[in-house]
């Protein structure tokens, strides 16, 4: 059992973690959750030795841990999988040599092993066994998906000796059926007597798979929860009050007869086939499937950034053929897209430069910028989406939900007349999520807002119509009223 | 609307007013050296903190400042331009050649020298942005070129008037004095050059910070990606960044060669890696953390000071070199130790 007794963290006066003392047992999953900035990545860094400091004690079976350093907890056997892997995979290096990592820098795999290639590859099969893990030992690890990569890593860690292993959202961009295999891995690891603690805004994935919630709020720890889990009880702790609704409520709206964007038998390679949809100001369309149903590939060839192989886009009547956002932009089609860190910000940048940054032909029709015109922009800009948090510092600072709100806001200036939105609620915790709803709602009734989503609830709860591709196919077209879960979900997996 | 969720991360919000210690140092780390190091020299040398120094001193650096403004340009949009030495010691021999050998007027002269420099820019986004080469390994092949043409070109020997040519008979063409007034000229008894530097570089620091576009070449340095998915050209802005980097460089060229008046071999080479160091020290200047005209004049100035001063005290020239490496590793030092806390 690994006790937190009192752990707090602080980062120049403020506290990050104040007082957090729970239980993490083995042989058990204990879900972690809250929203963002609640404090669970510090939490995290703590029990995996990241920091030199901090306040309280972490105690494993009775004994106290010196967590001062990463070597010290896989020392003890805790190992982390992080959501973004790619930090703990070398790309570069194969299949084989990344679930050897450890040992070959130990030196209990030599040089000479390495090169003698049949035996290490061996190795790596038995080490991948466990979880599942088939591929190819001479496989680049950069190559490898997502999907892939996390369960390496929790192969390796199984390789040394793995007591807990904690889970930082590893589902945000994973497909159901693979949201199952790692769930099955995590279930034989309990069962092995592994102590889990899994980390996810996702509560149905954490009612299902949890023994117990531990719920963070503003870096205290504000409720543990046992089975049998009410969803209520935890979005209430975790939000500190009680969610009065999830979606903002449906009001009906004149729908423009024209539509904004009419798509024809598109195609793009292989991604996306034949697929048609026409888009009205006055309501929300929702594209829903699986990861890789040829969602994104779709916004992407509207958005000028992918050439389509067949079919055609018009946009207010007028076919639209272009080949560069700018030219998508100069007519009022806009998208935020799937990553918001690598492709929706500036992430070095302040939140009231990334806000002005599509505005600034507007901001400085000289050329010359007016830094007044741009504070009392991005301004105006954050505080209708509700952006919390310092403007004038680098928008990483923010936490998720705040930097989507830019992403999304920073196209607000300037009207859009579409509006492409690629899960525009991942990493978005549940309080932020309802604000970006009702942007959604309250753009959509003077533009066509298209929402790609691979979350079905939220496909249901936002949309007027619901569109579920599949193999990037369209598998059905549905209004709001006439569609189920169990529908959509059938059809986004392929079944008629 | 509730919205618990968005409590500031550690770090960032109820942050301390006033100057903090680490604030000051991240911010006023660089200035401050420059400025212990001009009180230190004044004291010791007394005709240091003379205007006739200066005059001499902002004279001396102004080929070094455009060539590391051209650095900076480079690195501005994410790239990196170590061709800029080698350029200027190509436009160098060029301008002299045009004078001596092809007797050009001045202002050709002054031409030819920009379409050198928009040439070798031309040729570096060629190879970096269309055929998308790696930009250290495309420019520094680009410096061998250059430093092997400007050789070739001028058959390995020092151009100069009334040098003899191969059949015996004495080079036809003058340099004009108006070519070297460029340099040795002045205006209100400050150099020409003086003037011509800080020019420039207020115009590309009005131009990086306040207009639409340098944000743009910012972005597009930043995050390639999103500045495409905000509608920027990213090639064309590159492009640009290296054809300025080209210019910039070529004037540094052209002030040098009014100058010295002759056409040496290889006379731009140092300035590269000056070029270089002035533009990581400007990183650090005011805490920026990114390229910048007023950063990279700065570290210009920094080894301009270094040199000068130090020569007056009878340092010897690697002496100067240790000197200047150890206070850039301070002024990075406190920037940016101080700055990952």
């Amino acid at each position: 059992m690994l006790e937190l007794d009192r752990i707090g963290k602080s980062f120049a006066g403020v506290a990050a973690l104040e007082g957090v003392s729970c239980e993490i047992p083995a042989g058990a999953i204990s879900g972690l959750i809250g929203a963002n900035g609640a404090g669970k990545s510090t939490l995290i860094k703590v029990l995996t030795g990241y920091y030199s400091g901090y306040q309280g004690e972490v105690r494993l079976d009775g004994r106290p841990l010196p967590l001062t350093r990463p070597s010290d907890a896989k020392a003890q056997g805790i190992h982390v999988v992080h959501q973004e892997v790619d930090t703990s995979i070398v790309p570069d290096l194969s299949v084989a040599e990344n679930l050897l990592l450890d040992d070959i820098v130990a030196g209990r795999v030599t040089t000479r092993d390495v090169l003698r290639s049949r035996r290490i590859r061996q190795q790596a099969r038995e080490v991948m066994a466990p979880v599942g893990l088939d591929l190819d030992p001479g496989a680049r690890a950069g190559d490898l998906g997502l999907h892939s990569k996390q369960l390496l890593v929790i192969a390796r860690a199984l390789n040394q000796n793995l007591r807990y292993l904690i889970l930082d959202e590893p589902t945000a961009s994973l497909s159901l059926k693979e949201v199952d295999q790692l769930f099955t891995v995590v279930e034989d690891l309990r069962h092995q007597g592994t102590g889990i603690v899994f980390v996810s805004h996702k509560l149905p994935e954490v009612m299902r798979l949890c023994d117990q919630a531990l719920v963070l709020r503003d870096g205290e720890l504000a409720g543990i929860f046992a089975r049998p889990f009410e969803p209520e009880a935890l979005v209430a702790a975790i939000l500190g009050m009680p969610l009065e609704q999830e979606f903002p409520a449906r009001v009906e709206r004149p729908r423009s007869a024209e539509p904004v964007l009419l798509v024809e038998g598109i195609e793009v390679g292989t991604a996306v086939k034949d697929v048609s949809f026409s888009a009205h100001a006055g309501e929300v369309l929702a594209i829903t499937g699986l990861v890789g149903a040829g969602k994104t590939e779709l916004l992407r060839a509207i958005y000028g950034l992918e050439r389509p192989s067949g079919g055609k886009v018009a946009f207010l009547g007028k076919p639209l053929r272009i080949h560069h956002p700018r030219q998508a932009i100069s007519r009022g089609i806009f998208l935020v897209p799937e990553e918001r860190r690598s492709q929706g910000l500036f992430i070095d940048y302040s939140g009231g430069w990334n806000l002005a940054f599509p505005s600034l032909t507007s901001l400085a029709p000289s050329g010359f910028v007016s830094a007044r015109r741009e504070r009392a922009l991005s301004r105006r800009l954050a505080g209708n989406l509700g952006v919390k948090g310092p403007l004038d510092e680098p928008v990483a600072v923010l936490s998720g939900g705040n930097q989507q709100k830019v992403a999304i806001g920073k196209w607000l200036a300037r009207t859009p007349k579409a509006l492409l939105m690629d899960e525009p609620t991942r990493g978005v915790d549940i309080g932020a999520r309802l604000d970006i709803y009702n942007q959604i709602r309250d753009l959509s009734s003077d533009a066509a807002v298209v929402v790609a989503t691979s979350d079905i609830d939220e496909a249901l709860g936002i949309a007027d119509r619901i569109i579920v591709m599949f193999g990037g196919r369209v598998m059905a077209e549905l209004g709001h009223r006439e569609a189920t879960r169990g529908d959509v979900m059938r059809l986004a997996v392929g079944a008629a | 609307m509730h919205d618990a969720g968005d409590v500031p991360r550690p770090g960032t919000a109820p942050r301390k007013r006033g100057l903090a210690l680490g604030t000051l140092l991240v911010k006023y780390g660089v200035l401050g050296i420059l400025l212990l190091l001009i009180v230190f020299l004044a004291i010791a040398a007394p005709a240091f903190l003379t205007f006739a120094n200066w005059r001499y001193l902002l004279q001396d650096m102004s080929v070094a400042t455009l060539v590391a403004l051209g650095v900076t340009i480079s690195v501005v949009v994410n790239g990196f331009d170590v061709s800029v030495g080698a350029n200027a010691g190509l436009v160098v021999v060029v301008t002299i050649m045009s004078m001596v050998f092809w007797q050009l007027p001045t202002a050709l002269v002054v031409l030819l020298a920009v379409a050198t420099g928009l040439l070798v820019g031309l040729v570096n986004s060629g190879l970096v942005v269309r055929l998308r080469l790696p930009d250290l390994l495309a420019t520094l092949a680009m410096l061998f070129v250059l430093d092997g043409g400007q050789q070739i070109l001028a058959g390995g020997q020092t151009i100069s008037q009334n040098m003899t040519l191969a059949n015996g008979e004495l080079a036809p063409g003058k340099i004009h004095a108006a070519f070297l007034a460029i340099s040795r000229g002045s205006f209100l008894d400050v150099p020409n050059p003086v003037w011509i530097m800080v020019a420039i570089a207020l115009a590309l620091w009005l131009f990086l910070e306040k207009t639409r576009w340098g944000r743009i070449l910012y972005a597009v340095g930043s995050n390639p990606e999103a500045a495409r998915l905000a509608g920027a050209s990213v090639g064309w802005y590159r492009t640009v960044a290296y054809l300025a980097s080209g210019v910039l460089a070529a004037l540094g060229g052209l002030l040098l060669s009014s100058r010295l008046g002759i056409g040496t071999q290889l006379a731009g080479d140092s300035y590269m890696l000056s070029g270089v160091a002035a533009t990581m020290i400007g990183f650090a200047v005011l805490g920026v953390g990114r390229a910048n005209a007023l950063g990279t004049v700065v570290g210009a100035l920094m080894m301009a000071v270094i040199s000068n001063g130090f020569t007056m005290l009878n340092v010897p020239y690697y002496t100067q070199q240790t000197i200047f490496g150890v206070l850039t590793l301070v002024a990075l030092g406190l920037s940016f130790v101080v700055r990952k806390r």
